[in-house]
C-alpha cells in the first residue's frame, strides 16, 4: 500500500472511531435529555423543591365564664447535623447551660459521625427562641405544640386529653377533635442547601387555619366544688370511688361532671388506661331505687295510680315466678304512693309496674331515654342495657325487678336526665357540654334541644310534689334548709357472677331544687361505701353539702324567707 | 507564494486586515447595544434582589409574628395556671379565708318582684292526679270506670 493510501486509511479509521464515539455521546444525551427527561426533572425537583407543612394551632377550651381549661403551648425539639456545624466546641459551650445537659454529652453528640442527632425534646419557648436567634448553621429548632390543662386534674374526664401527635381522645377533646384540630398550612418552593425555602422562584404559601375555640356549659367553680366534695365523701365513707353530675334540667346543660378516682391529662401516660373512660357516660350500673321515680312517673301518667291512691304492702310480691321483698323485709300494710317513695318500697312500686303492664312500662322506660344514647357531645358514650319483652332473654320477673332499678343497666347521665325530665315539666332534654363554638369566621351558639315529652306536665308537677313530700316524711339527710328539694335515694346491689354481692352497694341520690322552679339537678353516686351501704346516709348528705354551696354559687334564693323583713327605704 | 505571505505580514497590511477592525459607526452601535443589554440586566438583577430581600423579610416577619403569638399564648396560659382554683383556694386559705356557710337572705318589704312562676298545687282539686284523699283506689276496675267516666264527660262537653 502506498503511503498516501495508508495515510488516508488511518485518517478514515480515526474519523470513524471519533464519529462512533460522538454518536454514542449524542445518543446518551438524547436518552438523558429527551427520553428520560421527565424522570430526571422529577429527581431534580425532589432535590431542590421543598414542601413544608405548617401545623395549625389547636383550638382552646374555655368554661362558661371564659376561663381556659385547655390550650396549646409551643415547645421546641432541638437537633443538630454534626457534619455541618463548623465549631462544635463553641456550640457546645453556648448550648449546654441553656439545655441543662452535661457539656461532655453535648460535645459527644456534636462530634458524632451521624448525619443527624437529637439534642433536646420539649425545650421551653424561651430556650427555642434564643437558639433561633443565634442562627447557628447545623442546628435545627422545630416547634411542637403541647396541650396544657391549667386546672390540673380538674374536669379530666369531661375534657379528655391530646396525645403527642395532636390527636384528641375521650371527652370533649375526642368528640370535637376535628373541629379543634384546624387545618394545616403548606409552604412550597425551592430550598437552599440548608433546607430553607428560597423566596425567589416558584413558591406557594397556604396559611394554616386555627382550630375552633369551644366554650363549655361547665362552670369551673361548680366543677371544683363537686370534685372536692366527691373526693371528701369517698374518703369519709370508705368508698372505692364515685361520680357527681350537675345539670340544668330546663336546658340539659351540664354545669359540672366529676368522677373519682381521676387522672391528670397533663400526664395521662402515667395513669392506668381504665381511668380515661368517663364513668358518667361510659360506665353502666344498676340504678336501684332512684329508678322508682321513672316507674312512678309512668304509673301517674298512665293513670294507673294517683298520688294519694293506696296499696296493700304485705311484705312481698311474686312477679313472673320471682318473689320480691322490701329492702327491710318488712310488711308496711296500707300505704299511699308518696309513702312508696318515702319508704322506698319495692313491693309497692312493683305493683305499679304490674298495673302498667309490660308494654306500657317499657314504653315509658324508653320515653325516658333508657337503652339509647343520650346524644351528649362527649366521646365514648354507652347506651346502657335494657331488656324488653321483645328480647329473647327477657323474663316476666324482669317487670317486677326493673321497676325498682334492678336488672337494668343505665349510665349516670341517663338517670340524671330522666329525673331531669320530671323537673322540667315532663320534657326530656338532650344533654350538651358545649355552649358556643367560635372560629375565625363565625360564632355558633348551641341551643337546648327537647328530645321528647316523657310524661305530661301535670304528671311531672304532681310527682315533684310527691318527691318533696317523700323526703320530708323520711326526714331525709338530703334536705336543704330553706329550700324545697325533690329527690330520691337509691341503694343498688352490685351484680356478681351468680347473683348479687351480699354487702357491697352503689349508693346514690338524685335531686333537684327549688322544687317549684328547678334550677339545678344533682346526682351523687358513691361506689361501694363501707361505713354504711345506704344511699340515705352516704349519697344524700353529700348531695346536701353540694346543694348548700351550689345555691350560693348560682345565686338561688331560698323558697322560704329567713331572718327579719327589711324595709326598702 | 512566499512573497505574498511576506506582504500580508507587513504591519500596515496586518492592521488593515485584522478581522476585528470595524467601521466606527458599527462599533458605536455595538457599544449602544451592549449598554442597553447591561441596563436591562442591571434592572432585572436589582428587581430580583429586591424581591428576594423582601421575601426573606416577609419570612422573617412571619416568623416574628408567630413567635409573638406563641409568646402571647404562653402568657395567657401562665395566667390561667396562676388563676387555677386549686392554687387560688390554697392561697386564700393561707391568708385566712374560708368557705362561706352562713348565708343570710333578708327579704325587703314592697320590693318590686318579677311575677312568681306557677307553683305545684298541693292538695285541693279532685282529679286523676291530685292529692285528694278521695282519689281512685288502686284497683283495675276502678281505673277503667274512671277512664270511661272521663271519656263520657268529655263527649258530653262537661269540664
Amino acid at each position: 500500500m502506498k503511503t498516501s493510501e495508508r495515510s488516508n486509511y488511518r485518517i478514515i479509521t480515526v474519523m470513524a472511531v471519533m464519529s462512533a464515539a460522538g454518536l454514542v455521546l449524542v445518543g446518551q444525551l438524547i436518552r438523558w435529555q429527551v427520553l428520560e427527561h421527565h424522570r430526571f426533572a422529577q429527581l431534580a425537583e425532589a432535590e431542590h423543591q421543598n414542601e413544608l407543612v405548617i401545623p395549625p394551632h389547636r383550638g382552646e377550651i374555655h368554661d362558661r365564664n371564659g376561663h381556659i381549661l385547655a390550650a396549646d403551648v409551643i415547645q421546641y425539639d432541638i437537633s443538630a447535623s454534626p457534619k455541618i456545624i463548623s465549631d462544635p466546641y463553641a456550640t457546645a459551650d453556648r448550648l449546654y447551660r441553656l439545655l441543662n445537659v452535661p457539656r461532655e454529652d453535648l460535645l459527644k453528640s456534636l462530634t458524632n459521625d451521624s448525619p443527624w442527632v437529637p439534642l433536646a425534646k420539649g425545650a421551653s419557648q424561651a430556650v427555642g427562641e434564643t437558639i433561633i436567634e443565634w442562627d447557628i448553621v447545623g442546628l435545627k429548632v422545630e416547634p411542637r405544640a403541647k396541650r396544657v390543662y391549667p386546672e390540673g386534674d380538674s374536669a379530666a374526664h369531661l375534657l379528655g386529653f391530646v396525645n403527642s401527635n395532636g390527636n384528641g381522645f375521650y371527652g370533649v377533646e375526642g368528640f370535637y377533635d376535628d373541629m379543634l384540630r384546624g387545618a394545616a398550612g403548606l409552604q412550597t418552593g425551592e430550598r437552599s442547601p440548608f433546607g430553607e425555602i428560597i423566596p425567589l422562584g416558584a413558591s406557594h404559601y397556604v396559611p394554616p387555619v386555627s382550630g375552633a375555640n369551644l366554650y363549655l356549659t361547665v362552670d369551673r367553680s361548680i366543677q371544683h366544688l363537686i370534685e372536692r366534695e366527691l373526693k371528701s365523701a369517698v374518703k369519709q365513707y370508705g368508698a372505692q370511688g364515685g361520680s357527681v353530675v350537675v345539670l340544668e334540667p330546663k336546658t340539659g346543660a351540664i354545669l359540672g361532671m366529676a368522677s373519682y378516682p381521676t387522672y391528670d391529662p397533663n400526664n395521662y401516660g402515667a395513669s392506668d388506661e381504665d381511668l380515661y373512660f368517663d364513668p358518667v357516660v361510659s360506665r353502666q350500673y344498676e340504678p336501684g331505687s332512684v329508678f322508682k321515680v321513672v316507674t312512678m312517673a309512668a304509673g301517674l301518667d298512665a293513670g294507673v295510680v294517683g298520688p294519694m291512691g293506696t296499696i296493700y304492702d304485705g311484705g312481698s310480691i311474686e312477679v313472673g315466678g320471682r318473689v320480691i321483698y322490701n329492702w327491710d323485709r318488712q310488711a308496711h300494710e296500707t300505704v299511699d304512693m308518696t309513702d312508696v317513695l318515702a319508704k322506698s318500697l319495692n313491693v309497692g312500686i312493683a305493683q305499679v309496674a304490674v298495673a302498667l303492664g309490660k308494654d306500657r312500662f317499657y314504653t315509658y322506660v324508653k320515653r325516658f331515654g333508657f337503652g339509647l344514647l343520650t346524644g351528649a357531645d362527649l366521646s365514648s358514650e354507652g347506651p346502657g342495657t335494657l331488656k324488653t319483652p321483645k328480647d329473647a332473654d327477657w323474663h316476666e320477673s324482669d317487670l317486677g325487678t326493673n321497676s325498682f332499678g334492678q336488672g337494668i343497666a343505665v349510665t349516670p347521665l341517663q338517670i340524671s336526665l330522666s329525673v331531669g325530665a320530671v323537673a322540667n315539666n315532663g320534657l326530656l332534654m338532650k344533654p350538651h357540654i358545649v355552649s358556643r363554638i367560635v372560629d375565625s369566621e363565625r360564632e355558633v351558639q348551641v341551643e337546648p334541644v327537647v328530645v321528647r315529652r316523657a310524661v305530661s306536665e301535670q304528671t311531672a308537677k304532681t310527682l315533684t310534689g310527691m318527691l318533696v313530700e317523700a323526703l320530708e316524711r323520711a326526714n331525709s339527710e338530703a334536705m336543704v334548709p330553706g329550700y324545697d328539694v325533690a329527690g330520691k335515694t337509691g341503694t343498688a346491689e352490685i351484680p356478681v357472677p351468680g347473683g348479687y354481692h351480699p354487702t357491697l352497694t352503689l349508693a346514690s341520690f338524685a335531686g333537684y331544687l327549688p322544687a317549684n322552679d328547678p334550677q339545678v339537678l344533682v346526682l351523687v353516686i358513691i361506689d361501694r361505701p363501707t361505713t354504711s351501704r345506704w344511699g340515705n346516709t352516704t349519697a344524700a348528705p353529700t348531695f346536701k353539702r353540694i346543694a348548700e354551696q351550689l345555691v350560693v354559687l348560682l345565686n338561688i334564693p331560698p323558697d322560704y324567707a329567713t331572718g327579719e323583713v327589711a324595709s326598702k327605704e | 507564494m512566499s512573497s505574498n505571505i511576506l506582504i500580508s505580514l507587513r504591519p500596515e497590511n496586518v492592521i488593515r486586515q485584522l478581522p476585528w477592525r470595524v467601521d466606527s459607526k458599527a462599533a458605536l452601535g455595538l457599544l449602544l447595544l451592549l449598554a442597553m443589554f447591561s441596563l436591562v440586566g442591571w434592572l432585572y438583577l436589582t428587581q430580583a434582589s429586591a424581591v428576594t430581600a423582601t421575601s426573606y423579610r416577609i419570612d422573617a416577619l412571619r416568623l416574628e409574628l408567630d413567635q409573638i403569638k406563641n409568646q402571647n399564648a404562653a402568657l395567657t396560659l401562665e395566667i390561667a395556671q396562676l388563676e387555677a382554683l386549686d392554687r387560688v383556694e390554697a392561697r386564700a386559705r393561707e391568708l385566712g379565708f374560708g368557705p362561706t356557710t352562713d348565708v343570710r337572705y333578708i327579704p325587703v318589704a314592697d320590693y318590686p318582684l318579677p311575677p312568681e312562676p306557677q307553683k305545684v298545687v298541693m292538695g285541693g282539686q279532685p282529679g286523676r292526679n291530685s292529692f285528694d284523699s278521695t282519689g281512685p283506689e288502686f284497683n283495675q276496675t276502678t281505673w277503667w270506670t274512671h277512664i270511661l267516666d272521663n271519656l263520657a264527660g268529655w263527649l258530653e262537653g262537661r269540664e
